[in-house]
């Protein structure tokens, strides 16, 4: 009796305690604190000249020098890098959508048999670190005559987002109820007409989830991609080209920190708009195990 | 004439369930394709490597386990084993625990103020390693650090330090930031679980007179295994591979004291040309990762609890 009179009234069952709404809150608070800060930090940087960052380390810039961000651009050459990840990220973002929906649809509603097994076969390389393929992966790009190419990036990161990406899609595509599927059928509708017009614009959440994950992972990659671009500088990407930024201008701290603003941004943009999605489909995951 | 009608549509069903899997294996080939040829192909590849003295030139030529025999007496890989594994086990445990307690601490808010908590906490999450390493290097940097001028400034200066310098320090620097970028993933994972607790259980237990702390740790706690089962694991795995934070924040310095399997088989392979016996070093390493896996599966054994 008394529980039921008390959830009529309370919104969850933890909104009792005084002493733990205080105590949640302050901790919460300077957790968030230590993880901001350091951003507005860099940002603040990002505006300063050495003189000023080593005389004035905590306020506000004097002048606001944007020319440190022209200077990281066109010095620091990470225009050109960003060149190549914007192209290198969304080729592989996109072909990796593409593919692993076609995958996911298909374990999920074409009576694959042994979908399951294939899914968690693939599942289980991605517990292999990656190192333990860039040997041969470098050779093999060298002998595909892909080498000195945005390829060389491209293709492996595609390859590499797969297996989550279809176990995204197939938990989606399974909780669309086939019967749509056999009346599209019905109607005279193509196999590739109902995946386009009747299957993918259901799955939208599934879409935006995957997009934003493989952004993550795709655009601050740098282990492959340092190893990939070591002998051709011309298709360095963002990450790569902030660490050689930081080697050849490692005490201009002001373009040093407008170059990791520049590759943060977009990010954070990314991130904002679609958090909701990410969050969600990466807590479904979870919960379902 | 009926059973001959239903016998008919049977092969018709059996026909189509046919001719839609065809289907399906074509929609599936270009993932499997691809994942094959950069994936799977290449690591069979390392395995045959692993038993070669390949050096990227001409014919490899097998040499049975001598690749193997060779990393007990290689003090570097012994020495980058000893890192990779402290910093993932050390990472793992503290981003489990501070995204646990944070993950429980917001159960506590309003739900909007909660939603605006998480975002922000999980934010970190997606920055690169690379970057995460970077922004740590302005915080411990020795001559304009924010960690040591904020000492300075608040009369503390005793304790400053070349953090990224000093043996004692630089190694929990590298697991600090690597928890920082790592705990809004814990954290969110645990908070979906936490979600799934009902409320009526905890308003019983408050009823029975259990304090918040007794609640969390004998109801909250055993109730989310398998979520943070799932956390250890992200972090730990995730952990074992660090190398971009590394490099960024020390370069395996001081003196090689930080130096990561990842970034001692990078160097035998490409700057020594040693692809066989980096090769070798690759596939003791997936070794680790298996016998890590394995014993993440023991400590999480037993019954987990339905609600």
């Amino acid at each position: 009796m008394n529980i039921e009179k008390k959830q009529g009234k309370t919104v969850t069952a933890y909104s009792h305690s005084r002493s733990a709404k205080i105590f949640s809150r302050v901790l919460t608070v300077l957790t968030a604190v230590t993880v901001v800060y350091p951003l507005i930090f860099i940002a603040l940087v990002s505006f300063k000249n050495n003189q000023e960052f080593y005389s004035n380390i905590w306020g506000l810039p004097q002048i606001w020098r944007w020319s440190n961000y022209s200077y990281a651009w066109i010095s620091g050459k990470i225009g050109t890098y960003s060149i190549n990840s914007i192209v290198i990220t969304l080729s592989a973002v996109l072909g990796s959508v593409l593919i692993a929906a076609l995958g996911g649809y298909a374990l999920s509603k074409m009576c694959i048999p042994k979908a399951e097994l294939i899914l968690s076969i693939l599942m289980m390389f991605n517990f292999i670190p990656g190192v333990a393929i860039y040997i041969p992966l470098y050779t093999q790009m060298n002998s595909m005559k892909l080498s000195g190419t945005l390829w060389m990036m491209i293709l492996p990161y595609l390859a590499w987002q797969i297996p989550f990406s279809i176990y995204i899609f197939k938990k989606f595509f399974d909780s669309v109820p086939s019967e749509l599927i056999e009346a599209a059928r019905a109607d005279g509708c193509g196999e590739i007409g109902i995946f386009f017009k009747v299957i993918l614009p259901l799955v939208r959440p599934a879409i935006a989830t995957v997009m934003v994950f493989n952004f993550i992972n795709i655009w601050g990659e740098y282990m492959w991609a340092s190893i990939a671009t070591s002998s051709s500088a011309a298709i360095q990407t963002l990450p790569v080209g902030l660490l050689y930024f930081r080697g050849q201008y490692g005490i201009e701290w002001g373009p040093f920190a407008a170059a990791i603003m520049i590759i943060i941004i977009p990010l954070m943009l990314v991130f904002i708009y679609l958090q909701k999605y990410f969050i969600q489909g990466l807590t479904s995951g979870a919960v379902k195990g | 004439m009926n059973n001959r009608g239903k016998g008919r549509e049977k092969k018709k069903g059996k026909s189509m369930k046919r001719h839609y899997m065809l289907i399906g294996i074509c929609l599936l080939l270009p993932a499997l394709v691809i994942y094959l040829l950069f994936m799977a192909y290449p690591l069979c590849r390392t395995f045959v490597l692993s038993f070669t003295n390949w050096t990227g030139f001409g014919e490899a030529k097998s040499v049975g386990f001598q690749n193997f025999t060779n990393i007990f007496q290689d003090h570097t890989f012994w020495m980058a084993l000893k890192n990779t594994i402290y910093f993932a086990v050390f990472s793992a445990i503290f981003s489990v625990l501070l995204g646990l307690v944070l993950a429980w601490l917001n159960l506590y808010m309003r739900r909007m103020e909660g939603q605006i908590f998480r975002t922000i906490l999980f934010s970190p999450s997606m920055i690169a390693p690379t970057i995460t390493g970077l922004l740590f290097l302005f915080v411990f940097t020795e001559d304009v650090g924010l960690l040591n001028s904020l000492l300075k400034a608040v009369g503390l200066s005793n304790l400053t330090t070349a953090w990224l310098s000093n043996m004692a320090t630089v190694k929990p620097v590298i697991v600090i930031a690597t928890v920082w970028r790592q705990f809004g993933l814990t954290m969110v994972l645990c908070y979906a679980g936490l979600q799934g607790v009902s409320n009526e259980l905890i308003e019983s237990a408050r009823l029975d007179g259990a304090s918040e702390l007794q609640i969390f740790r004998r109801i909250l706690v055993p109730l989310i295994k398998p979520q943070i089962e799932l956390a250890t694991m992200f972090t730990m795995l995730g952990g074992l591979r660090i190398y971009d934070s590394v490099v960024s924040l020390t370069a395996g310095g001081p003196a090689r004291q930080t130096v990561v399997l990842p970034m001692w088989i990078v160097e035998n392979a490409f700057t020594y040309s040693k692809y066989g016996y980096a090769s070798a070093m690759c596939v003791a390493f997936i070794g680790v990762v298996l016998i890590f896996i394995l014993i993440l599966k023991l400590l999480f054994r037993g019954e987990s609890y339905e609600y």
